[in-house]
């Protein structure tokens, strides 16, 4: 594994103070905010949703900073944090880099001799793709089981891993129709002679980008969440099941980083 | 990202929360309601302003501020449309500075009096825009009201709407799109979304009939069978006698198309079915019309009959439940004829005073001998001028049929002779009426061309129930803003008040319905996520007029919305009368410490604010002179004085001669204390306080409150003894 460098407003904690980045900061990092929800209307004569992805816009994101330092450096840490709202944070040697990143709590804190562990929550405001110049990542074509607007998912340097279908394959809810509860009658009395619709669901991926390098997997995942976060709903295909909906992006979670090797698991909604 | 822009030039940019809003309504708010945070608070001058919807709103009142922290300012900032300063600028008459005053005039008078007063103000270089054209003149009150209330009433007068375009004012009815209405339903693609509302307003179940109230004026209702109009009141044609068959007695059908009327003429009874024949003004149109029941004998009621022509049936007959009849006031129709003044002559006579004024005769071409006509028991005939320097007023006249000429008796108006002078006169060209006399039965029905007081009766009686049968549905809806973002900005345009709707819905509405839009919200930050209401335009008018009404209750306006012509009804130009009331204050022990009036004549003849009547009246220091006429406006007087001895008179030297005048004297804990006088021409009227009940109103604060009994204007002092 590859030593991370912290970098706070230009000080590097690593190897100033010696603060070790712990596992899961990385992962919490390169996840990706959720979007705030766009205008929808659930039409209860149709299944899904319709939706406004005209312009979809990020929530913020709280992600974790799991540090490992002595008690000298943490409070160190603690004071640049909260130094005015906003830092800049980078990690290398990845070139992960953060300009409005404002400290909100620690959550978890141990304290071993003059060593603590803990974990610091840290809300970050950056817009993703701010003045991002798209790169394709490939230009050879692939033919695989996933696809997303037209492309496999080989094609973004995506590997869709095992227990993705059971998401895929799930029905989705039906829409709530006429339901009458009524307190002197038993059970409900519901509208027997409407039509069945489904609700909109949410189908779970569990990906992998396994890249020569680092710096190649980080450009294959921006590329991807990219292409997904853009404007309007996205085509998605699994051959497999026979699956082919218009979905959009709902969230995304890094759950192993690895150099060379993201893990994630990124949830899309079927309209 | 919104920017409000400073008086000074500068700007603020502010970025909305998402309940931001901006309102419009149908002649009335029209605003928008900014809502934001700032870390520093920040001050929006009053005058600032933000372009929405491509107009210009700006700030009138400071903003509500709501302190979170240090930090944290939140701010709801309410910018309305140029239109509002309508709202905080009273209506003074432009000829003479009165803000109360009554105007008799048509539409566009009105309107245009009332532009002129709004550009008196700085600002604002209002224009008349469209005006309906209507000829109809109504005499309106206005009392201390503000334009924007005052346009309401004329609207509310003329049954028109108003509307704002930045500086230019329409008066007329409201509508765009009628051609090519926006169609929406609920559903996907249809335009609009869960949870439209459909809002009953009508007063109850269906309308199908009226019981009509009617007038006996103009009418000989005596037992004299021989002259005996044969009914307490008015009635409508009651009965059809068709001339196939002169025995039949029928009931009177109406047709009605919304304009035009058929009138049941006669009837055929040959064969199997047996119908109505009518006689149809010109454009009736049958596909549109529903049909009147006038029953046999009975030409106080009239029902809804359906739209079947031939043999209508009233609904009364068939339906008992879920309709109802109302009484419909009927009152201002009668036999009536209006003369035109064809010639005016003078002569001058001497009262039973001695005194000479000059009595005036008018000239009318008209053949009708009056002198027959006058119904037994009653008093003179009399005239009332329906236009002219003397529209509104009622004199008792002499007849003279062999030259069609009306000698006016002269009679006190106002403590005036009139007619009198260069202005209160009749004059060529003026119009009158005639009453308490019978006239010719054609006035009062004539069959051949419709004509007369019971076919108009029948007519009104027959519009109103078209207008008002229907039960009346306001609808609300949120438009779908993903449905609307695929309109193009000319489509989207259509949603604007006035606009027409076409709605629809395959349940509730089968059958199209195509009612304007009445109020629009649209959210800042989603501008085509619109809510909407469409309604029937009678009830947001009902609402402001009702509103208005509701001030007055509580003493803020005076408002009176009749169109009964009547004594006190003024030509705008009319000039001011002489008459002054002189308020003196001769008690040597009196010291003025403070007086604040709202009008004071002569060295403010006109005041436009409150502040100007204040200063001037501090300038004289004394005492002061007010003119009543001008003070119809004053709504109080206040003196602070300071009684240096026991004695607390108080004189009033008055002009005004003949009208009884009072005091009254409060004291703290409520206890008024009356004193009545009738002034005399130039004399003073003393009031002495120490006469009466001293004892309660010693040693407090005390109002007296002097006015002309039978006026609105009225003078109220505090006296602190």
């Amino acid at each position: 594994m590859e030593k991370i460098y912290l970098d706070i407003d230009g000080t590097d904690f690593t190897t100033d103070y010696g603060l070790t980045v712990a596992k899961g900061t990385i992962e919490s990092f390169l996840t990706y905010p959720q979007f705030k929800q766009p205008k929808q209307n659930d039409w209860a004569e149709y299944d899904g949703i319709e939706i406004d992805l005209s312009a979809p816009v990020f929530k913020n994101r709280t992600i974790m900073l799991n540090v490992t330092c002595r008690t000298a450096c943490f409070n160190e840490l603690i004071d640049t944090l909260t130094d005015g709202v906003y830092h800049d944070i980078t990690f290398e040697p990845f070139g992960l880099e953060f300009s409005y990143c404002r400290y909100t709590s620690v959550s978890k804190v141990s304290k071993l001799n003059d060593m603590v562990d803990a974990t610091i929550n840290i809300t970050i405001d950056d817009v993703p793709f701010d003045n991002y110049i798209p790169a394709v990542p490939s230009t050879r074509e692939y033919t695989g089981e996933y696809n997303l607007e037209g492309k496999s998912f080989e094609w973004y340097g995506v590997k869709v891993l095992g227990g993705t279908k059971q998401s895929i394959i799930s029905p989705a809810k039906s829409k709530t129709l006429q339901s009458k509860d009524i307190s002197i009658v038993d059970s409900v009395i519901y509208d027997n002679g409407a039509v069945v619709h489904m609700s909109n669901r949410t189908i779970s991926l569990n990906c992998l980008i396994h890249a020569s390098t680092t710096a190649i997997a980080m450009s294959q995942l921006t590329y991807f969440m990219y292409v997904l976060t853009r404007p309007y709903a996205k085509s998605f295909t699994c051959t497999s099941t026979g699956l082919s909906s218009n979905v959009y992006y709902n969230s995304m979670k890094v759950t192993e980083f690895m150099p060379g090797w993201i893990k994630f698991t990124l949830n899309i909604d079927t309209i | 990202m919104i920017r409000i822009h400073y008086p000074d030039q500068n700007y603020y940019d502010v970025m909305p929360s998402d309940d931001s809003n901006g309102y419009v309504e149908l002649m009335g708010e029209d605003y928008v309601e900014l809502k934001f945070a700032t870390p520093t608070y920040v001050e929006i001058p009053v005058g600032s302003y933000i372009t929405f919807s491509d107009k210009l709103y700006y700030i009138n009142m400071p903003q509500d501020i709501k302190i979170i922290n240090r930090r944290n300012y939140e701010y709801t900032v309410r910018f309305e449309a140029v239109s509002a300063v309508w709202k905080y600028r009273p209506f003074i008459n432009p000829d003479d500075g009165r803000v109360t005053f009554q105007v008799t005039g048509n539409l566009s008078e009105h309107v245009n009096l009332l532009i002129r007063s709004a550009r008196m103000y700085s600002g604002g270089n209002w224009v008349a825009g469209t005006i309906a054209s209507i000829s109809d003149e109504k005499c309106i009150s206005y009392d201390g009201i503000s334009l924007r209330d005052a346009l309401v009433l004329i609207a509310d007068e003329f049954g028109m709407e108003f509307e704002f375009d930045h500086l230019t004012v329409n008066v007329c009815k409201v509508e765009y799109n009628a051609s090519s209405p926006i169609s929406l339903q609920y559903g996907k693609n249809n335009g609009l979304v869960s949870g439209i509302q459909r809002m009953n307003y009508s007063k109850g179940p269906e309308l199908i009939g009226y019981a009509v109230r009617s007038s006996s004026q103009n009418l000989n209702t005596s037992s004299n069978q021989n002259v005996s109009y044969g009914d307490k009141t008015l009635h409508m044609p009651d009965k059809l006698v068709p001339p196939a068959y002169p025995s039949f007695e029928l009931p009177m059908i109406i047709g009605y198309d919304g304009s035009k009327f058929a009138y049941s003429k006669n009837f055929n009874a040959e064969g199997s079915s047996q119908y109505y024949i009518y006689e149809e003004e010109t454009g009736f149109d049958e596909n549109k019309a529903k049909y009147y029941y006038i029953p046999v004998g009975d030409g106080h009621a009239i029902y809804y009959a359906g739209t079947e022509k031939l043999f209508p049936e009233p609904l009364y007959l068939s339906k008992y439940n879920g309709v109802r009849i109302d009484v419909l006031d009927l009152t201002n129709i009668y036999p009536t004829v209006t003369h035109t003044v064809t010639n005016v002559t003078t002569r001058t006579v001497t009262d039973d005073n001695n005194e000479q004024y000059t009595e005036y005769s008018v000239y009318v071409a008209d053949n009708i001998n009056y002198n027959d006509l006058q119904i037994p028991g009653t008093n003179a005939i009399t005239i009332v001028f329906q236009t002219g320097a003397l529209a509104g007023k009622e004199f008792d006249v002499n007849y003279n049929h062999a030259n069609r000429k009306f000698t006016i008796v002269s009679k006190f108006i106002d403590d005036e002779r009139m007619p009198q002078g260069s202005y209160f006169i009749p004059a060529q060209g003026d119009t009158f009426k005639v009453f308490n006399c019978m006239l010719p039965d054609d006035y009062i029905r004539k069959d051949s061309d419709h004509t007369g007081a019971e076919w108009d009766l029948a007519r009104e009686a027959v519009r109103q129930l078209w207008d008002n049968m229907h039960v009346q549905y306001k609808w609300k809806f949120d438009v779908d803003g993903i449905y609307a973002a695929g309109l193009t900005d000319s489509e989207f345009a259509k949603f604007r008040i006035g606009g027409y709707v076409s709605f629809t819905d395959p349940a509730v509405q089968v059958n199209a319905v195509e009612i304007r839009i009445m109020s629009i919200k649209q959210p800042l930050n989603h501008p085509r996520w619109i809510t909407v209401t469409i309604a029937d335009r009678q009830e947001i008018h009902k609402r402001l007029i009702a509103g208005l009404q509701a001030m007055s209750e509580f003493g803020v306006n005076n408002i009176n919305t009749s169109t009964e012509i009547n004594d006190e009804a003024q030509r705008r130009s009319t000039g001011i009368s002489n008459a002054n009331l002189r308020i003196n204050t001769t008690n040597g022990n009196v010291t003025t410490l403070a007086t604040r009036v709202t009008g004071v004549e002569g060295d403010v003849a006109a005041l436009p604010t409150y502040a100007d009547a204040y200063s001037a009246l501090e300038d004289k220091g004394g005492p002061v002179l007010v003119d009543a006429k001008k003070c119809q406006s004053l709504k109080y007087l206040e003196f602070t004085r300071e009684y240096a001895s026991a004695s607390k008179s108080i004189v009033l030297n008055s002009s005004y001669a003949g009208i009884e005048t009072s005091v009254i004297i409060s004291n703290n804990s409520g206890t008024d204390v009356t004193l009545s006088v009738t002034a005399k021409n130039g004399e003073a009227i003393v009031f002495n306080t120490a006469d009466k009940n001293d004892q309660v109103l010693d040693g407090c604060v005390r109002k007296l409150t002097y006015w002309l009994t039978g006026r609105t204007y009225y003078v109220t002092m505090t006296d602190i003894i």
